[in-house]
């Protein structure tokens, strides 16, 4: 295999089809997917760089992509050619070099954003728009070669998530809910981009969880799929976590647990029938997405080694689930500060304290509405077996009002929130246990605003990290301590990957509107 | 009498209630508007109709139906009625005179739904005749309005007087309305996306089976189209994706965006730029060449460079009135004249698509994909080869002239990023293709296989860069003049939606 690798080196050739077969057991060197892998571990296997050399790494080219601001793209890499996105627009260039080989620019540009990135299939690149469209690109030369309608945008619809690509099948989510648009998870044929499945996260009357919501409410009841989700090849099962309740602040209208939002939801891949749901938090009114990357991995619960599912959520619970039955087995706070629950009851249920709701006057409320963390990707090391999580210390003042919804894309949120003036915000990298979530070791970084970068474990023992500071750097994934650090001079909001390429290692991340790849000295 | 009023009012006010009021979306315009009284800009085509006009009088005889769109950008709202008519008659030619007593059509509009009585008319009989009115608590001037910068025409434009005729059928208009003209009342102006305004559309019928008719149904009970509680509701919103002209292509960002709308009240007809033609060859070509393309002491027009003078409005005036400072004189020809040269002039340089290119677009498919070897380097819509340009939006991109010389002539430079390419790496592997991207230090090259490769310069042993593109010139010889005929028509029609 390795020598197999090698010869494609000698040979120079790029770009080959991407198999069903690749994405399951993807070559190390390449980055196939938003998360790296299906389990979504964000572990790259590469070691070439490691924690004895990695203070000599040097940045080796810088793309900057035209007109971006504050990239959230997820880097791709195929046998040395990278795909990177932001709104509408896809680069393809040479991750040796940085130079550009192709470009894409769609039409109609809407201007909406963030993109966090592509997904690649055979030789196809698929890029979901502003626009509620699902795109396919020659992913040798950018042609178009086909693209659908996902929603009607004009109703606000949009997807900035990287699709996930399987078995001939692209899966797809949706936004926003914060708009009282409904969501749902669609499988598109890779070929032809004909829909085979969509699984509605919001049930109809007469479906079964439809009465977790009052009267009419589950019209307008949100709950979306705005991030990437993971896959279990074995178990053919998808996991995707769902977003809020809308109206987001005010509950009133909308008693009950409404389902399926805030959850973990296990689908068939072929069928986009439900396996399992697990509910984090049941009418929710803190905005409290559970998007978060669902991380899937083996590890032993009691002696015994279990499929688990493990997800830090915004709420500020880590939890641990049996990703076969979707069993609750724990959870812990991962924050300091967090007022509105003191616990979890043994099915998983928050066991809350009363009063921390939304008022008029506002309520004290942490975590805060921007999480716990958010959209910022966690990681897993089967070597260290610890979980990394980039976590956010702070609170926030919610208030509520009433809102009626609209139809055509307009806020349905009843008010919201502002940061708490009497707590500062922090930003922490942190590793926990990945079957107690009990804390290991504690890296703060110093940050003005919230939301940073995600994270990547190599099998170097390390732990890639960003900020909002524009520091990108490099920690021991055992210890927390700071080995290395890159200044890219922007602020940072997306997670960083590893490829490899004609025998090199790399560890790239978008930085602001560039995206710049490391490596070692020639 | 206010008790009469008051009475009326609340009889209003119930039946308004009573009926649901329309509504209907205005789109943007997706491709400029020529106002021509002709509605056969391809933007007409995607928009949708506001829906059946009523007939809230209605005693006997025939309902003649009539088709109503509205359209939108950044400067004008456009309105375009189409009117079927079996008894088409106007005599009005006075500005601001009775129109409404012809066969007329008229537009109310509100620009602020929170004041719904402040509100705008226009109406124009079917040989083009308007009137204005600002009806609204701030105007406190005459009877009439002047309304800055309005266009319209009718597709009986001018006539001095419409008799009826057995052979009526049909008649239309055409209206651009600058949307700065409802600056004092409009929340936006230019409207932002989701903006509402109300208003109505009415027709009146002449002589002849005189029938009145309205968009927005006016309620019972009242018999002025001058009920702005019974408008309508109208949104401006981008419009959907659908019918968005599409510039999307891998390197290199070819478009047509922003170009203005013309004023020009001739169009692009066929004929109108058959006599532009003539008029041309006969006093420009001295210095501008014939056919635009070779100017001895001028541009030549239909080059491939960039005029400074791109509106229909910045060459009337051009020729008109000359070029002060330079060898270009007033024309001294009469403005009809001017404008046929006008449009003579752009379509020069307009895109095949906006010309009229004859052929079986069919057997051009055929030839293209088939017969001919087009589509082994070129894709469209999915299918085809890589090594040359996608050609899915050529038809938006380039003029017929241009591609029929693509398809006859050796071009004399190549492209960025389709440079034929022979190397030889160091490791021994020859790679025949085209250089994608390179600089001093690394070259990124796509073979005839479509694999991509990506070198270092210190990894190849010996490159060389052919003078001939991949692109053959031969077709001019090795195709019929039927299949190149076919062909032009084709790629001038593949544009994306």
């Amino acid at each position: 295999m390795r020598l197999a690798i090698l010869c494609m080196a000698a040979a120079g050739i790029a770009a080959a089809q991407v198999s069903y077969k690749d994405l399951v057991k993807p070559n190390p060197a390449n980055w196939l997917m938003y998360s790296g892998t299906y389990d979504s571990q964000r572990h790259s296997a590469l070691k070439q760089i490691h924690t004895g050399n990695v203070k000599s790494i040097v940045p080796k080219w810088i793309y900057h992509v035209p007109g971006a601001t504050r990239l959230e793209t997820v880097p791709l890499v195929v046998d040395g050619v990278m795909y990177i996105s932001q709104p509408n627009e896809v680069y393809a260039i040479d991750a040796q070099s940085g130079r550009l080989i192709w470009e894409y620019h769609h039409q109609p540009a809407t201007e909406r954003g963030p993109n966090r990135g592509v997904s690649v299939y055979g030789n196809r690149v698929y890029l979901s728009t502003p626009s509620a469209e699902l795109v396919a690109l020659d992913s040798r030369s950018g042609n178009l070669l086909w693209k659908i309608k996902l929603a009607e945008a004009r109703d606000g619809y949009w997807s900035p998530a990287a699709p996930l690509a399987l078995k001939d099948k692209v899966i797809v989510g949706i936004a926003p809910g914060d708009h009282g648009l409904n969501g749902w998870l669609d499988a598109y044929d890779a070929a032809t981009g004909e829909r085979l499945w969509r699984w509605n996260v919001i049930p109809k009357p007469g479906e079964t969880g439809s009465d977790s919501w009052a009267g009419d409410s589950w019209k307008t009841g949100g709950g979306d799929t705005w991030l990437t989700g993971s896959y279990d090849p074995e178990l053919n099962l998808l996991y995707w976590g769902t977003g809020n309740p809308a109206p987001d602040f005010n509950g009133d209208q909308r008693k009950g647990d409404n389902l399926y939002t805030e959850s973990m939801i296990a689908l068939d891949a072929d069928t986009g029938k439900m396996k399992w749901y697990f509910q984090f938090t049941p009418h929710d009114v803190h905005d409290w997405d559970a998007v978060e990357i669902p991380v899937l991995l083996d590890a032993p619960i009691d002696g015994k080694t279990r499929k688990l599912l493990v997800q830090a959520n915004r709420n500020g619970f880590y939890y641990v689930l049996d990703r076969v039955t979707g069993q609750f087995l724990s959870g812990t706070p991962f924050v300091k500060l967090l007022n509105w629950a003191t616990g979890l009851t043994p099915q998983g249920r928050p066991i809350r304290v009363p009063g921390i709701v939304p008022t008029l006057q506002g309520t004290k409320t942490c975590p805060a509405t921007a999480g716990a963390t958010n959209w910022m990707s966690p990681a897993y090391s089967p070597d260290t077996k610890l979980f990394y999580v980039v976590a956010q210390e702070g609170c926030g003042i919610n208030t509520k009002s009433t809102d009626t919804f609209r139809p055509g894309g307009y806020s349905f949120m009843a008010t919201g929130y502002i940061e708490s003036p009497e707590e500062p915000w922090q930003m922490h990298v942190r590793a926990l246990e990945v079957a107690t979530g009990k804390l290991v070791w504690d890296y703060p970084q110093l940050s003005a605003k919230r939301y940073g970068a995600g994270l990547l474990s190599t099998a170097g023992g390390l732990l890639f990290a960003g900020d909002d500071q524009g520091q990108f750097a490099a920690l021991d994934a055992r210890s927390g301590k700071p080995l290395w650090h890159f200044n890219t001079g922007q602020q940072i909001s997306a997670s960083p990957i590893a490829y490899g390429f004609k025998g090199k290692d790399y560890v790239a991340i978008a930085a602001g509107s560039n995206v710049v790849a490391f490596g070692l000295p020639e | 009498m206010l008790a009469v009023i008051v009475v009326l009012l609340a009889i209003l006010t119930q039946s308004v209630r009573a009926q649901s009021l329309p509504r209907y979306d205005i789109v943007r315009a997706t491709t400029p508007i020529v106002i021509d009284g002709k509605l056969d800009e391809a933007a007409w085509q995607h928009a949708q109709r506001v829906g059946d006009f009523h007939f809230n009088w209605w005693k006997k005889g025939e309902r003649e139906p009539t088709v109503a769109k509205m359209m939108w950008d950044k400067d004008n709202l456009y309105v375009g009625y189409f009117c079927h008519d079996k008894h088409i008659s106007a005599k009005v030619t006075q500005r601001h005179g009775p129109v409404s007593k012809d066969d007329c059509v008229e537009i109310f509009l509100s620009p602020n739904t929170s004041r719904p009585k402040n509100y705008y008319t226009f109406e124009i009989n079917a040989i083009g005749t308007m009137l204005n009115r600002c009806r609204t608590d701030w105007w406190t001037g005459p009877p009439t309005w002047e309304p800055e910068g309005v266009t319209h025409r009718t597709s009986l434009h001018g006539l001095p007087l419409k008799e009826e005729s057995p052979q009526d059928d049909h008649w239309s208009v055409e209206l651009a309305i600058p949307l700065r003209n409802f600056v004092r009342d409009a929340p936006h102006t230019p409207p932002l996306d989701g903006d509402e305004w109300r208003l109505n559309l009415m027709r009146t019928g002449g002589v002849t089976n005189a029938q009145d008719s309205t968009w927005s149904p006016i309620p019972a009970g009242i018999r002025s189209f001058h009920t702005p509680e019974a408008f309508g509701t109208v949104r401006f919103v981008n419009p959907s994706v659908a019918a968005q002209p599409v510039v999307a292509q891998a390197r290199g960002r070819v478009g047509r965006r922003g170009r203005p709308a013309s004023t020009n009240p001739l169009g692009r007809g066929s004929e109108v730029i058959e006599g532009g033609r003539q008029l041309y060859n006969g006093s420009c070509t001295v210095c501008h060449g014939l056919d635009g393309t070779v100017g001895d002491r001028a541009p030549a027009l239909a080059a491939a460079r960039r005029y400074l003078r791109t509106t229909d409005d910045d060459l009337f005036s051009a020729i008109k009135n000359g070029i002060t400072g330079t060898l270009m004189p007033a024309a001294g020809l009469p403005d009809n004249d001017v404008w046929k040269v006008v449009s003579y002039i752009r379509s020069l340089r307009a895109t095949a698509s906006d010309e009229f290119v004859a052929g079986n677009v069919e057997h051009g498919g055929q030839v293209f994909h088939s017969s001919s070897d087009c589509g082994t380097c070129h894709m469209i819509d999915g299918r085809g080869g890589l090594l040359g340009p996608d050609l899915s939006n050529i038809g938006a991109e380039r003029s017929s002239r241009y591609l029929r010389e693509a398809l006859t002539t050796a071009r004399p430079l190549i492209p960025r990023g389709y440079q034929p390419v022979r190397l030889t790496t160091k490791a021994g592997e020859k790679i025949d293709g085209i250089v994608k991207n390179e600089d001093n230090f690394s070259l990124q090259v796509m073979d005839r296989s479509y694999r991509l490769h990506l070198l270092s310069r210190t990894e190849v042993q010996s490159i060389e860069y052919p003078k001939e593109s991949l692109m053959p010139s031969h077709y001019g010889k090795t195709l019929s003049p039927t299949d190149m005929q076919d062909l032009l028509a084709f790629l001038s029609r593949r544009v994306r939606q």
